[in-house]
């Protein structure tokens, strides 16, 4: 299996073994943070609208809501 | 002193003998060369030497430079060995996924570095990251610590960060194979503390327009680097400049 290239200072060569799984494994945990922090942002936007919800449930008005969280 | 160095500036009278050494002298040193300021100041304006005056030249093997006279005083031409940003290496590179600076770029010549990494072409979807480097090996410890802000053309928010990792994150997007611009300064890379990057990225995206990124980063060890790598997902060509911040 042919590996990545990489430009080493002025040699442009393929990676080593070791080189390629440290790569690999540097963009698994590049997809790790990215669905880590999609997630906690989907949870929080999630969380934003349930309490807006129940603050007009408790009849403020929007402008009161705006008020109150911005 | 050197071979070339000169105690005098002789002025020939009419009608003298001149020896082959004077002759050698004349010949061989287009720019009279002293070993110090205080040998080149003692050079001129005796009897037998040149009256200093406007437009004269020398070399000073003290200091490596080259300087004119403007009348009044002496000035450095160059090369001189104060002042600014000094270039330090640079390379171009075509279809490659990481890009390692050579092995000891960061020296205890320069505290802070300045990197402009140019992507020329890129994949269609792109990640980048970095890590610095070590005795031709990336540290992949999870002591990365970064934060960045950006905003698109389209007046997108980009915003990413992470407390412990093993990268600094730069560009997370699909990127549309334009050419993009990481600017990036690396501080204190050489000394036992930790180093420190801040810069500005601008890139452009398939659905978001153009994208730019403030960004910094700490890691977190006492740890002494001598290069760092980018890696990229996808395939990137481009170039890169690594310049030094003089001291004076």
């Amino acid at each position: 299996m042919t590996k990545p290239n990489v430009l080493d200072g002025n040699e442009m060569r393929e990676m080593t073994d070791s080189e390629h799984a440290a790569y690999l494994a540097c963009f698994v945990e590049v997809e790790k943070n990215e669905t880590a922090a999609q997630q906690a942002a989907t949870a929080t936007a999630t969380s934003r609208a349930s309490a807006l919800a129940k603050l007009a449930g408790l009849g403020l008005t929007d402008d009161e809501i705006n008020a109150l969280v911005g | 002193m050197g071979a070339n160095a000169q105690t005098e500036v002789p002025t020939f009278t009419a009608s003298q003998v001149l020896t082959a050494a004077q002759m050698n002298t004349s010949a061989r040193t287009g720019v009279p060369v002293f070993a110090t300021t205080v040998t080149r100041d003692a050079a001129f304006g005796g009897a037998g030497e040149k009256t200093l005056a406007e437009g004269q030249l020398c070399y000073l093997e003290s200091t490596n430079v080259v300087q004119y006279y403007d009348g009044a005083a002496w000035a450095t031409v160059g090369p001189s060995t104060a002042g600014g940003i000094v270039f330090v290496s640079g390379a171009a590179f075509t279809t490659v996924s990481s890009v390692s600076l050579a092995a000891s770029t960061f020296t205890s010549t320069y505290r802070n570095y300045r990197i402009i990494l140019h992507i020329t072409a890129s994949a269609s979807a792109t990640v980048s990251t970095m890590r610095m480097r070590a005795s031709g090996v990336d540290d992949s410890a999870a002591s990365y610590r970064y934060a960045s802000r950006g905003l698109s053309s389209t007046n997108v928010a980009f915003d990413s960060n992470n407390n412990s990792t093993t990268s600094w994150q730069i560009i997370s997007t699909n990127t549309d194979p334009q050419p993009s611009v990481m600017v990036i300064d690396v501080i204190a890379p050489q000394v036992a503390t930790q180093t420190l990057v801040t810069g500005t990225f601008s890139f452009s995206d398939n659905t978001y327009g153009q994208l730019t990124q403030v960004f910094g980063g700490r890691f977190a060890a006492n740890t002494q680097f001598d290069a760092l790598s980018f890696l990229f997902a996808g395939n990137m060509s481009g170039v890169y400049r690594v310049y030094g911040y003089s001291d004076s």
